[in-house]
């Protein structure tokens, strides 16, 4: 009976919990479709040390906003013309997993003189096999451009972050026990209380529980 | 080639998937389900199966919805934190999907009364649906974010399948273990009609979703079923 009452409260918090997590999903996905200001953007809180050692040399070549570039680069703020956010393949120093691995990492892609060139709307636009099928349809702006440039080069400051392939497979691997766990905690007794008084049940018993090998 | 695994080949798969369904269902409407193996061996089958299904049309729905609602999908992932949730969660659902289906294959491998009853075509399933799993995780794993760039990529390559005007330059230059997930799931739609897969396709899907556990039991006239143990 006591068993039953703590299973109802804890499937009853996990509903809660869960209702809880998608609310605050919703909500600060609506505060993020506007450009965020500039002291509250993760990436600007990062590299402000570093940006602020070395703003005489390179912002200014920069017209671009680093903060809206961050934005376009995470997806925070979309594209005009509905184009995937850079974050899907490629890392830039973003986040605690990073970015995608799809493509190159681009965190060093400003200070590259042979690459630097290719952060332009018509490369990104037509120049590479993998993004042109996408950004032929969905045209990425010279004013977009313009803006991750800037986002590109004050990245070019910070470290390459390194590899977060395994942590994110081991917290994968975490979720899983986690949801076996929780399942067994709300049905546990599922398949016993399934089968009891089958022939299953019986048959299980009979064979000494080598299912009749 | 491309144009031909990615620009052709989906449609004789489709063919042969929506061809077949009629034929089976015509010719022999009872047969569509999956026929249960669960009165031979019942253990195995409930820990293998029950993290299989879970797993499994959960990553199903993530990517039907995909489909459907890229935009929507974008904007979740639009904040950092929320992409990397959704993708550790597919990758969870995934690991339990594998863990589940290899205790179906085990189950199928060791049991000799399953193995009795084991067709061809149970095989095959088991064998494009582990390619399916572990390809789908290689992906995940490999080459993040999958959830964003399948949106970018694969979605419009699907449309474009469906509109009747193929573009496979969306999917032509993906990495070798994506061709394989997308060519490989071509395969398994192809193959729902003739296996038991047919109950991949859910006509009803209420009644099914929401029906008693299929349970096989003895039929009890004479007492319960607990008195065959006195025999042992």
């Amino acid at each position: 009976m006591v068993l039953k009452g703590c299973k109802k409260v804890l499937v009853k918090g996990l509903q809660l919990g869960l209702a809880m997590f998608l609310v605050s999903g919703i909500m600060p996905m609506q505060a993020n479709s506007e450009p965020a200001p500039a002291d509250q953007t993760p990436a600007a809180e990062a590299a402000a040390p570093a940006a602020d050692a070395a703003a005489a040399t390179t912002a200014p070549a920069e017209t671009g906003d680093a903060n809206i570039g961050w934005l376009y680069f995470t997806g925070g703020k979309s594209f005009t013309n509905g184009a995937p956010p850079c974050i899907s393949c490629h890392s830039a120093g973003v986040g605690e997993l990073g970015g995608g691995v799809l493509g190159p990492n681009l965190t060093k892609v400003y200070a590259d003189e042979s690459k630097n060139p290719l952060l332009s709307s018509a490369w990104i636009n037509g120049g590479s096999p993998v993004m042109a099928p996408i950004f032929s349809q969905k045209n990425i702006t010279d004013e977009e451009v313009g803006h991750l440039r800037a986002f590109f080069a004050q990245q070019a400051k910070t470290e390459v972050a390194s590899s977060s392939t395994g942590t994110f497979t081991i917290i994968g691997l975490g979720g899983f026990v986690g949801i076996l766990i929780v399942f067994n905690i709300i049905w546990s007794g599922r398949y016993r209380n399934r089968n009891k008084g089958t022939a299953h049940d019986a048959l299980w018993r009979n064979y000494g529980g080598k299912g009749g090998r | 080639m491309d144009k031909f695994l990615f620009g052709g080949m989906p449609y004789i798969f489709l063919m042969t998937a929506i061809v077949g369904a009629i034929w089976r269902f015509r010719s022999n409407k009872y047969t569509w389900s999956s026929q249960s193996s669960q009165f031979v061996e019942n253990k195995t089958l409930f820990f293998g199966s029950f993290p299989w299904h879970y797993g499994i049309i959960t990553v199903l729905l993530g990517h039907i919805l995909g489909l459907f609602i890229p935009k929507s999908i974008l904007l979740w992932n639009a904040v950092p934190v929320r992409l990397y949730v959704l993708e550790l969660t597919a990758l969870a659902c995934g690991f339990l999907a594998l863990f589940g289906l290899l205790a179906l294959i085990y189950r199928r491998l060791t049991n000799s009364r399953v193995k009795a009853l084991t067709s061809s075509w149970d095989v095959l399933v088991l064998i494009v649906l582990l390619i399916q799993v572990v390809t789908g995780l290689g992906n995940a794993v490999l080459y993040r974010w999958g959830s964003n760039w399948y949106a970018a990529t694969a979605v419009p390559w699907m449309w474009s399948i469906l509109k009747l005007n193929p573009n496979v330059d969306y999917v032509a230059n993906l990495p070798l273990i994506t061709k394989t997930h997308i060519f490989n799931a071509l395969i398994f739609i192809g193959l729902i009609p003739f296996s038991r897969l047919a109950h991949f396709v859910v006509l009803n899907p209420y009644k099914y979703l929401v029906r008693p556990y299929q349970v096989v039991r003895w039929y009890r006239r004479g007492g319960p079923t607990v008195n065959i143990v006195q025999y042992k």
